[in-house]
């Protein structure tokens, strides 16, 4: 199934974010991490990833180096700052919020907390 | 055209739209390293090279909107504000010289306006300048200086003019130690005692050299070298543990200060320093600096908040030439002295914040040591301009003294450190090839 990308582009960079909690990551690295956790579902384009990449790193909440890639080649890994490991705590809970609100208007009323 | 090169068009299309060009090969690098993964997973999966090129480029999208986004995330930082604080303070420094030089007749204004100029360009070419060259050859800058150095302290009963400008050449050593720093990447604890014994070198100078204001500049080396190495340790450059590197880097300046303290307090210079900062400070002998500290505490004693101070005996006060802010306080109370304070202290907050913000250990070095360099210098200056006797022989930056050594060196530590703010957000770390690093034989 195809997810609406105006979903997706809002919740990206929470799921980014939440990648490099757990390791630093290449941007390919992040790209087929995310499509093995979601089955698939999400199937980020690199054109998407790095701008956002970049924005995020710009606004401090991560920071990149250099590693070697064997050989010559340099890969770029991102690192989740202090700055970021706060926000992403504040998207999730933004995020749960956002679906206890919409589950419960969906099952008719009746949050999923009471049941 | 071979699969390697649409990848590379492909990423040279996308930094097409880039308009800042030092932007492009660190944008380009990351694209192409991507393709190249995608292309040898395709691969992997049983593609041919040729589809599986393909295939990578169009996962990556249009180039032109790729790099479009990318044109709106890279752009250089001119940090008006800071320019601004710096233009301020320099008009200031004007403002001041020719109020106390007025009547001195043209030659004089000539001159002033000779060196500010000078000054200006000195910071404009060094704001302008790719600074990055001190990453590709991180040990040249150093090794000039030092090399200068040692030449005019040995030919300084000679050779002057050497030696004249051996305080310039001391006020911008901390930038070529950032550079010996960022050289020794990796290399463990020795390399933070290599460090270590370079910036306590100087040391000795203190107990040779007989020069007031050499002595202050060695001291703000040493300082500027300690903040540097530290900063150095905290972002884990030398990969050796916190602890330990902390260790290295206190113990031996710790031992140095509790040395120069005892042979300060045997000669009776503690008690001359520690007696100033009982305000008002007296002393008898009004001569020199003794009498210095003591009329200026008594004029800011007198001085009112809004409007001309009084002196407590009545006395007449004469202003000297390079404390400002005595002068202000007195002549028109301390109301104006705060502005300036203010405007000081927001130049090194930002400063200081920008700093921070650096992503690469080489902008954050520079930077460091530029900004505790100025800091440094503001805070003796101040407390000198108060009758706080801490260093002699420095003045504030950019204000007082425009045609001294420390005006120069200021103009073009401030520029470079401004250029570090403007472009160094696509500086990368990288090892630095053997065949760069000659100079200090490795």
């Amino acid at each position: 199934m195809t997810i609406d990308k105006a979903l997706l582009s809002g919740s990206t960079a929470m799921l980014i974010l939440k990648l490099l909690d757990e390791k630093d990551m290449y941007g390919y690295q992040m790209i087929e991490e995310l499509a093995r956790r979601s089955d698939d579902t999400f199937n980020l384009k690199a054109g998407t990833l790095y701008p956002l990449l970049h924005g995020l790193e710009n606004g401090g909440l991560v920071s990149a180096y250099d590693d070697s890639a064997g050989g010559e080649r340099v890969r770029k890994y991102y690192h989740l700052s202090h700055k970021g490991k706060k926000l992403l705590a504040d998207k999730r809970s933004e995020w749960e919020r956002y679906t206890r609100a919409v589950n419960k208007v969906l099952s008719g009323g009746v949050s999923y907390a009471s049941i | 055209m071979l699969p390697s090169e649409k990848i590379h068009d492909y990423a040279k299309s996308v930094c097409a739209q880039i308009r800042w060009k030092k932007a492009r090969a660190v944008v380009a690098e990351e694209i192409e390293n991507h393709l190249v993964d995608q292309r040898d997973a395709y691969i992997a999966d049983g593609a041919e090279e040729a589809a599986a090129t393909e295939a990578a480029i169009a996962q990556m999208g249009d180039p032109v909107a790729v790099g479009t986004q990318m044109d709106r995330l890279h752009r250089p930082r001119p940090q008006w504000a800071m320019l601004a604080l710096a233009a301020v303070f320099v008009c200031m420094g004007i403002a001041h010289t020719v109020y106390l030089n007025w009547g001195s007749g043209y030659r004089l204004m000539l001159d002033l306006f000779l060196f500010q100029t000078f000054g200006l360009a000195v910071m404009a070419g060094a704001y302008f300048m790719d600074f990055s060259w001190l990453g590709r050859y991180p040990r040249i800058l150093f090794i000039l200086l030092m090399a200068f150095f040692t030449a005019a302290f040995a030919l300084r009963e000679t050779e002057g003019i050497l030696w004249h400008f051996s305080e310039l050449v001391l006020l911008l050593l901390p930038l070529g130690f950032a550079g010996l720093v960022y050289s020794l990447k990796k290399r463990g604890s020795i390399a933070i005692l290599i460090c270590e014994a370079v910036f306590l070198a100087p040391v000795l100078l203190l107990f040779i050299v007989e020069e007031q204001w050499l002595r202050s500049a060695c001291v703000l080396y040493i300082a500027c070298a300690m903040v540097t190495l530290c900063v150095a340790v905290s972002r884990g450059w030398f990969r050796v543990k916190k602890r330990t590197g902390y260790l290295l880097v206190l113990l031996p300046i710790v031992v140095t200060i509790l040395t120069a303290l005892v042979i300060m307090s045997l000669n009776g210079r503690l008690e001359r320093i520690w007696g100033t900062f009982h305000l008002p400070y007296k002393n008898d002998d009004s001569y020199g600096w003794e009498g210095y500290f003591t009329t200026t505490q008594a004029v800011l004693a007198g001085s009112k908040f809004i409007g001309h101070g009084v002196m407590p005996d009545g006395s007449y006060f004469s202003p000297g030439g390079g404390f400002i802010l005595t002068e202000l306080a007195y002549n028109y109370g301390w109301i104006s002295v705060i502005p300036i304070l203010g405007l000081l202290l927001s130049f090194i907050i930002l400063g200081f914040r920008r700093c921070f913000r650096q992503k690469s250990v080489l902008g954050l070095l520079v930077s460091v040591s530029v900004m505790v360099m100025l800091t440094m210098q503001t805070i003796c200056a101040l407390l000198l301009d108060f009758g706080i006797y801490l260093f002699t022989g420095l003045s504030l930056p950019f204000i007082v003294s425009p045609w001294s050594m420390e005006y120069f060196a200021d103009m073009a530590l401030t520029g470079i450190m401004l250029s570090v703010f403007r472009t160094g957000d696509v500086l990368r770390d990288r090892a630095i090839p053997k065949r760069r690093l000659f100079l200090a034989g490795s």
